[in-house]
């Protein structure tokens, strides 16, 4: 279960941040410490979604080969820089499950569905759980992603939003009706 | 997605595995490989294209320049046409603003205007400088006794960012002849006495600078014996002085049982370590225990600090476990001849326990503050008592002279203005900790969810009001609240439609959340239904 300590950043975090990216438009080579920074998150982020960790791992250097190249385009206009790296690497996993490269994979926690069946007041159970993991395979891909975002990595919705390029409140009724679907399925029979 | 697969528990690499897998030597060569050749490249290109855009802008600036030599001017205009309505006060519920009282002042005669809660305004006869001076001056008042007016009002009540405001008296005062603002003669202040609804000690005395919203200190003389001309009371009856003394009495009581109930905040439900007790680190099973599973940094403190072996970390256990007994939690060391059953409390280390700590000074903050203002009140009350008793002996002048205000009465802060604003005597209070993962906003009885442009905590315990949201300096996404205090949520959609929340005090602060609204139906009296509920939600 990973909450993601890097987007609560603290404003001198992100001065520096700025500088680190302004050094590294410039000079690729100085792209070090953001690689640094970031490899962790988008790792856990690409693995949490595939099966396959060395292919999880070779993901992970394509979204930042891709950073790189694309740098220069980046400015901070309300994106913080963490969020467009996530929308790199979900654009990047997409493409490898298109090329059947790596199979889509949903990584669950028992811990995690507990949780999930107190915010959906039901009993937390073994049966429930099963009935739970059942529902999630069902969820279609879109309201899937928004459970794995706000659920099983407890992403705010602000930067769910950013990651998505919907606004704040979108990602907050969007997520609400994943779960509202989620909870049909779950009562289904 | 057709193909997907379902993984549960899939064990998770630590930091440790992944970051042994960065290699941005590799990353870096082969995004070197992959550049294009040098013609290809935006740097070839782009000094050529940027010096052909910069010529051809050169001259088109220049062009327009020299058609447009009033441009300029037009931009001052349009600014200075900005309107003057900086938007500081703002009611969030349209149709329940708190009204002004409105006074007719002659502008050349000495004016006093009391109030009905007691406050006093008086205006010297060249104070006001309106254009007419033999037509009378409307005066515009109102006062926000309690934090519903404060708040119906839309008075914004943050300082400097961080904090927000406990209010003990705050009043509006205006004035205008045929619509147009009245000036204030600075030689000639207005004075006012203002009545307060707490005590002031420790409160500061502020105006609200209303560009920018914020609040600046001003100077103020407080007086807490303004009862003193109306507590010359017909108690010349011995049977009136004893009844005054057993309700006197009465009160006392109360407050001792008020003061035995509030509980003073303990470190241990904070979840704070002892520094000189023993901690271990042990990786338990979340699905076991899912009420600790979801704090990040959690040891395990050894309860006891004497009468057992504490050399016992040296030896070899074969088994450790981790086990809970109602509340308490045990753990169980197993060697092959030996067991060691040791009582231990979870607590936090790092960032959690910093925040925790915060929370936790807050809360013995908030108990001081309560158990001070029960023994300012109870002291007040002693005094009288002790008036009352000698006045039974005969000493009545001693009475009139010592009685002083009863707690209900919390005196006056007399000020001088010469600049018509809001005055407020209050105390800056930390907002809460963001929570972590902000929660859904839900109607209840629906399957929708709320979307709130504007949100209003309301701690009861605290006598506070947060705000986030459009107009607050807080967004939405900054939310919190104390969680071990009473409070009334509110909350407003753009439409106009809100929705009302009591939390009790002890609610968890859970990572995952939804607070559930119940929706305001149309017609009804916010101030009546927040009045309500904060009185309720206090009388728990």
């Amino acid at each position: 279960m990973t909450v993601n300590p890097l987007y609560h950043h603290t404003h001198e975090r992100l001065e520096e941040e700025q500088v680190w990216i302004q050094q590294a438009k410039s000079n690729p080579e100085l792209f070090g410490p953001l690689y640094k920074k970031y490899h962790e998150p988008i790792f856990r982020y690409i693995h949490q979604r595939m099966d396959d960790t060395e292919m999880a791992f070779d993901v992970t250097s394509q979204v930042f080969m891709k950073a790189l190249k694309n740098i220069h385009k980046y400015e901070n206009r309300g994106v913080p820089f963490g969020s467009w790296l996530y929308r790199i690497a979900k654009s990047e996993l997409y493409q490898s499950f298109r090329d059947k490269q790596a199979l889509r994979t949903v990584n669950v926690e028992s811990v995690t569905l507990f949780e999930m069946m107190d915010e959906m007041d039901e009993d937390q159970s073994e049966i429930n759980k099963k009935i739970l993991f059942r529902a999630l395979g069902k969820l279609k891909e879109e309201p899937l992603q928004l459970i794995e975002m706000r659920f099983f990595e407890r992403r705010s919705f602000k930067e769910i939003g950013e990651i998505l390029d919907i606004t704040e409140n979108n990602a907050k009724v969007k997520c609400f009706r994943a779960l509202e679907k989620l909870k049909k399925y779950f009562h289904e029979k | 997605m057709t193909n997907r697969k379902m993984n549960l528990d899939r064990p998770n690499l630590n930091s440790e595995q992944i970051s042994a897998r960065q290699n941005f030597d590799q990353v870096l060569s082969k995004h070197l490989l992959s550049k294009p050749p040098v013609w290809k490249s935006p740097w070839f290109w782009g000094p050529t294209g940027l010096a052909s855009i910069g010529i051809a802008l050169f001259f088109s600036v220049n062009y327009l320049n020299s058609q447009n030599e009033t441009h300029d001017k037009t931009n001052t205009l349009a600014i200075k046409d900005l309107p003057k309505d900086t938007e500081c006060i703002h009611p969030p519920i349209e149709g329940e603003d708190v009204p002004f009282q409105t006074f007719e002042v002659n502008p050349n005669k000495n004016e006093e205007i009391i109030l009905p809660s007691g406050t006093k305004i008086e205006i010297p006869k060249e104070s006001l400088l309106p254009e007419n001076r033999n037509e009378s001056v409307e005066i515009e008042v109102r006062e926000f006794p309690d934090k519903v007016s404060a708040f119906l009002a839309g008075i914004p009540m943050d300082y400097q960012k961080e904090d927000a405001f406990i209010s003990a008296g705050m009043i509006e005062i205006r004035g205008k002849q045929n619509d147009q603002v009245v000036e204030i003669n600075s030689e000639e202040p207005i004075k006012i006495d203002m009545r307060l609804t707490k005590n002031p000690a420790g409160f500061d005395f502020w105006s609200l600078n209303e560009t920018t919203k914020d609040w600046t200190k001003h100077p103020v003389k407080y007086e807490l014996n303004h009862q003193k001309e109306e507590s010359k009371l017909s108690l010349n009856k011995p049977t009136e002085i004893k009844k005054q003394i057993a309700n006197i009495d009465k009160q006392i009581i109360a407050l001792d049982q008020s003061k035995s109930e509030v509980q003073k905040p303990s470190a241990e439900s904070f979840k704070i370590p002892n520094e000189s007790h023993q901690k271990f680190d042990l990786d338990f099973n979340k699905k076991t225990y899912p009420e600790l599973a979801k704090f990040e940094n959690l040891v395990f403190e050894i309860l006891p600090t004497s009468g057992y072996d504490k050399n016992f970390t040296k030896k070899t256990w074969s088994d450790v476990k981790l086990e809970k007994n109602k509340d308490a939690y045990e753990m169980i060391f197993t060697a092959t001849s030996e067991k060691l059953r040791l009582p231990v409390r979870p607590v936090l280390q790092g960032k959690e326990l910093t925040e925790a700590q915060k929370e936790f000074d807050l809360a013995i903050a908030s108990f001081n503050e309560t158990i001070a203002e029960i023994e300012r009140n109870k002291s007040v009350l002693q005094k009288q008592k002790e008036a009352y008793q000698k006045a039974l002996m005969g000493d009545l002048a001693a009475l009139n002279e010592k009685l002083v205000s009863s707690p209900s009465d919390n005196g006056t802060a007399s000020f001088q203005v010469n600049q018509w604003g809001v005055y407020n005597c209050d105390k800056p209070s930390k907002y809460p900790a963001a929570m972590k993962n902000e929660p859904f906003f839900v109607w209840e009885n629906s399957s929708t969810s709320a979307d709130f442009s504007q949100i209003f905590v309301f701690n009861l315990d605290k006598d506070l009001r947060f705000n986030y949201g459009e107009r607050a300096i807080h967004p939405i996404s900054n939310f919190g609240f104390h969680a071990n205090d009473d409070l009334v949520i509110f909350g407003v959609e753009r439409g106009g439609d809100f929705g009302i929340c009591e939390l009790k005090s002890g609610k968890s602060k859970s990572i995952i959340s939804k607070i559930i609204f119940k929706k305001g139906e149309s017609g009804e009296s916010v101030r009546d239904l927040l009045n309500k509920l904060m009185n309720e939600t206090v009388s728990v």
